[in-house]
C-alpha cells in the first residue's frame, strides 16, 4: 500500500509537470520573444522587420526576404488587415499566440494582390450557447468585402512574407508591404 | 513524500523537453541525415510539434512549406564552425526555397532560390566556410554549434514512387 501511494505521487507529479511544461512554457517563451522584438505599443500595427529580427523569429525565411508583422489584439474588438502585396510569390499567415497557424493564403489562392482580412475571436462556450438561444431573433451579418477569420485566442501574429528573388525588386516589395495596414475596427 | 514529488517533477520535465525536441522530427527514409521538422497544427501531437518552435521564440513555417534540418555531414560527423563543407545536389522543385546556415539563436546566413547560381544540370553547389570561397557561399558563424535548414515553399507534388532527394553535404577540410 505504501509503495503504491508513493508511486501514485510520483506519477501525479510527473504528469502535472509534463502537462504544465508542454502547455504553458512554449507559449510563455514565444510571447516573451515577440514582446522583446516588437515595441510594446505596437499592437494592431503593421511593422516591417529588419534582417536580424527575421532571423530570430522565422527559421523558414531568409534574411533578405520582406517580412511584415502585425501583433493583433482582439480583446477590444475585431482587427482589419488591408494587404497590398507585391507582384510574385507571397503568403499571408495568421498565427495564434501559441504559434499555431490558423489561416494562410498565398498569391495563387488569392488571385489578387490587394485584399482585406477581418480578424475576430472565436466565441467562447457561453457565447456559443447564448448564440444558439438567440439565433432566431438575431440578424445574420453578411460581410461585404474580404475574408473573415476567427482566431482561437485574442492575441497572435499576422505575418506577410514576400521572398525577394532579385535585389532590384526589393524596394517595390517593401513599398507594397508598407502600403498594407493592420488596424482596430 | 518530497522525494517522490521531486523525482516525479524531474521525470515529467525531462520527458516534456525530450518530446518537444523529438516529436515532429522525421528522418528521411533515403537520406536519414536530413530530418523533416513538421509544424502542422492538425498533427496528432500538435502541442509538442508547435511547442518546439514556440519554446525557441520562433514562428513555425507556413503550412504550405516543408522544413528540413541537418547538423551532420555525409560521414555522420557533427558540423563544426571552423570547417569547410560543400553542399551539392538538386533541390526539389518548389515555388521558392531558402537554405539557412544557423548558429545559435541569433545567427543565420541565407541563400534563396533567386540568389543561387545553378550548375548547368540545374543542381546547386554551395560552399559552407568561415572564409570567402568561390561561387555560392554560406558563411559559418564565428563559433559554436551549427545546423543547416532547407525550407521548400509550395513544393511540387512528387510523382508516384518518387522519393524526395535533398543535396548531400561533404566535408572539404578544417
Amino acid at each position: 500500500m505504501g509503495r503504491f501511494f508513493w508511486l501514485l505521487m510520483f506519477c501525479a507529479a510527473a504528469l502535472a509537470t509534463h502537462a504544465g511544461y508542454v502547455l504553458f512554457y512554449p507559449s510563455y517563451e514565444f510571447d516573451k520573444r515577440i514582446t522583446a522584438l516588437m515595441a510594446p505599443t505596437a499592437n494592431n500595427t503593421l511593422a516591417l522587420l529588419d534582417a536580424r529580427k527575421i532571423v530570430q523569429l522565422f527559421p523558414a525565411y531568409a534574411a533578405s526576404d520582406v517580412v511584415a508583422v502585425c501583433r493583433y489584439d482582439l480583446s477590444s474588438g475585431p482587427v482589419r488587415i488591408t494587404a497590398r502585396m507585391p507582384r510574385g510569390y507571397w503568403t499571408m499567415s495568421i498565427y495564434s499566440d501559441r504559434g499555431e497557424q490558423v489561416y494562410s493564403i498565398t498569391d495563387a489562392q488569392a488571385g489578387n494582390n490587394s485584399f482585406t482580412v477581418e480578424l475576430t475571436q472565436e466565441p467562447g462556450l457561453l457565447a456559443q450557447v447564448k448564440g444558439i438561444l438567440h439565433a432566431e431573433t438575431e440578424t445574420e451579418a453578411i460581410g461585404t468585402a474580404g475574408w473573415k477569420v476567427q482566431t482561437p485566442e485574442a492575441r497572435g501574429l499576422a505575418v506577410i512574407w514576400a521572398p525577394v528573388a532579385d535585389p532590384l525588386f526589393r524596394d517595390a516589395a517593401v513599398a507594397a508591404a508598407l502600403g498594407s495596414t493592420c488596424e482596430k475596427i | 513524500m518530497i522525494f517522490a514529488l521531486t523525482a516525479g517533477a524531474g521525470a515529467g520535465w525531462i520527458s516534456a523537453v525530450s518530446m518537444i525536441e523529438n516529436h515532429g522530427l522525421t528522418a528521411l527514409a533515403a537520406q536519414p541525415l536530413w530530418s523533416e521538422r513538421h509544424s502542422a497544427a492538425s498533427d496528432p501531437v500538435a502541442p509538442y510539434v508547435l511547442g518546439y518552435f514556440a519554446a525557441q521564440g520562433q514562428v513555425p513555417p507556413p503550412g504550405t512549406s516543408r522544413h528540413f534540418v541537418r547538423n551532420r555531414d555525409d560521414e555522420g560527423n557533427t558540423l563544426r564552425a571552423e570547417c569547410r563543407y560543400v553542399l551539392t545536389g538538386k533541390i526539389p522543385k518548389a515555388r521558392n526555397w531558402s537554405l539557412n546556415l544557423v548558429g545559435g539563436s541569433t545567427y543565420a546566413n541565407s541563400l534563396t532560390a533567386g540568389q543561387m547560381i545553378y550548375e548547368a544540370d540545374g543542381s546547386v553547389r554551395v560552399g559552407l566556410a568561415p572564409y570567402p570561397v568561390a561561387g555560392n557561399r554560406l558563411t559559418m558563424p564565428p563559433s559554436g554549434s551549427v545546423h543547416l535548414t532547407l525550407t521548400l515553399h509550395d513544393p511540387l507534388p512528387l510523382a508516384d514512387g518518387e522519393a524526395l532527394q535533398l543535396p548531400g553535404l561533404a566535408k572539404a577540410g578544417c
